[in-house]
């Protein structure tokens, strides 16, 4: 085989490298992570002057505020993340690089996951503040994290995909939004119920569920990466 | 191009096959009794239907043969599937909105059956916007391979979820609950019609895709020939 | 919930006229593609042809 083989780095080595250079470009000046909080939080304030939401209906319609505003954001973040590979003409580089291909799925999905969860951090408190809503149980923080985690699985494999195609930035939701139909629908279901304080026996369906889509796209993922990167 | 008997009986068979459907349809099969006659829009509703279901089979079968041989044929019929299986999904969901507006007294319901072929739609629309923004043929195929491949695993994913969405909520207008709105007991007479519909949609569909497939044929040959003269 | 035979045979109507605009439109689609790039072709072998001759 290649010579290039035989020195191949450790997979894991080589995530937590792409993890940090994404860090590090954005600790150097890219604006991202600023403009991600603001805008989710606009989000958030904007959904409780449109909705308009009354005590009673609180927890249903809650959730599905908070979804809306994590999908947006995750969606504006997996536009960046395969943006910045191709202005600087390194998405050729990385891929001609003797790494595994699925080393850079997986770098990619991290950070993707880590700039999301930072926005999180900030927005999800005020959002608990603003619609008065226990946000903060360990089952929420649970759905929350595999929400985000399921909607990245397939969206950064479709991220890559867009990335070469025309009006990307559209065509990324258009693929991705009925794809992550399932993790949507079965989150913000989990949510309502957790938030609404039901028993396990209700929140279990859309939970396990959930589960069972990130593990789909989990295995999609890593059977597909490869096909995108040219032979 | 030459002229192709195969497909040429295949086309008048399908024609004559269609014809004989609607005869079923609207004469033969009776008038049920609650509904009246807007209930004869459930023929060709769910062959319809069914037609768009085989076709995105169709489509991602294509799509991982292609993967797998890198066959240009699996690409092509992958993309005339989809187009066309885009189309019958179409008539399914407009056909069930004009019968639902009387029966159901709603043009739109937010029902596992309906939701789903919804997202069907978008997910295969999605597909063919994506095959429009790439240039390079040999990337266009494999990406739209993979995309249709995650589009057609998470059809399933997303029945499921509307299930639980709506097994909590209270159904006010359900199709397969027990005791749904519309449903009805079918006689000999209507379930031969169906099946004959089934058929005549199948062969149809089996027609237009050949027909599509050879469509898509010439297209390459014209965009080669281009491309031979601008080069000399 | 009976409707009035009218209005349900008016609805019924209605969808034969949705199938077919879009099973027509669709077929008158591939149609006009296939005349469009017959006419495409028959140009461009022209042209080849005029190449050829010199």
């Amino acid at each position: 085989m290649r010579a290039a083989m035989a020195r191949k780095p450790r997979m894991l080595r080589v995530i937590g490298a792409l993890l940090w250079k994404d860090l590090l470009s954005e600790l150097r000046g890219r604006a991202l992570l600023a403009a991600l909080v603001v805008f989710a939080l606009l989000t958030v304030v904007v959904f409780n002057y449109a909705l308009d939401l009354e005590r009673t209906v609180r927890a249903s319609v809650g959730a599905g505020v908070l979804w809306v505003t994590i999908v947006f954001t995750a969606t504006l973040a997996l536009n960046r993340v395969f943006a910045a590979e191709r202005e600087h003409a390194l998405h050729e580089g990385l891929l001609l690089a003797p790494v595994e291909r699925l080393a850079i799925y997986f770098g990619k999905l991290l950070s993707g996951f880590l700039f999301v969860l930072l926005v999180a951090v900030v927005v999800v408190p005020v959002f608990a503040l603003l619609y008065d809503l226990p946000v903060a149980r360990p089952l929420n923080l649970a759905v929350l994290l595999l929400g985000t985690l399921g909607y990245l699985l397939p969206g950064t494999l479709l991220a890559a995909l867009a990335a070469h195609a025309r009006a990307r930035e559209v065509l990324l939701p258009v693929l991705l939004f009925p794809v992550a139909m399932p993790v949507i629908l079965s989150a913000v279901r989990a949510s309502q119920e957790v938030l609404a304080g039901s028993a396990w026996v209700r929140i279990a369906p859309a939970f396990n569920l959930l589960v069972a889509s990130d593990i789909i796209f989990l295995a999609l993922a890593v059977l597909l990466f490869d096909q995108l990167v040219d032979a | 191009m030459q002229r192709n008997v195969g497909l040429q009986i295949l086309s008048v068979g399908s024609g004559l096959l269609l014809l004989a459907a609607l005869y079923l349809v609207f004469v033969y099969a009776p008038l049920e009794a609650v509904m009246g006659a807007v209930q004869r829009v459930f023929y060709f509703h769910v062959a319809a239907g069914w037609v768009g279901a085989l076709a995105f089979l169709v489509a991602f079968v294509a799509g991982l043969l292609h993967l797998r041989r890198g066959s240009l044929l699996a690409d092509r019929v992958a993309l005339c599937s989809s187009e066309i299986g885009l189309v019958f999904i179409s008539m399914n969901i407009v056909s069930g909105a004009i019968w639902a507006r009387p029966i159901w007294n709603t043009w739109w319901t937010w029902d596992p059956r309906l939701t789903t072929a919804t997202i069907s739609w978008l997910l295969y629309a999605a597909y063919l916007l994506l095959r429009q923004g790439i240039e390079d043929p040999q990337r266009r195929g494999r990406f739209a391979a993979v995309y249709g491949v995650i589009a057609f695993a998470s059809v399933p994913l997303t029945f499921a979820a509307i299930r639980i969405f709506r097994s909590i909520h209270p159904v006010v207008i359900g199709a397969g609950a027990p005791g749904a709105k519309g449903s009805f007991d079918m006689t000999p007479a209507m379930r031969d019609t169906l099946l004959f519909s089934l058929l005549a949609f199948t062969v149809l569909y089996g027609a237009l895709l050949w027909h599509r497939l050879r469509l898509e044929r010439l297209s390459e040959r014209v965009a080669q020939l281009r491309l031979r003269i601008l080069q000399a | 919930m009976v409707s009035p035979a009218a209005e349900t045979t008016f609805y019924l109507w209605l969808a034969a006229g949705a199938f077919a605009l879009l099973g027509g439109g669709y077929i008158a689609l591939l149609v006009q593609r296939w005349r469009a790039l017959q006419v495409a072709l028959a140009g461009l072998q022209a042209s080849e042809q005029q190449e050829v001759g010199r």
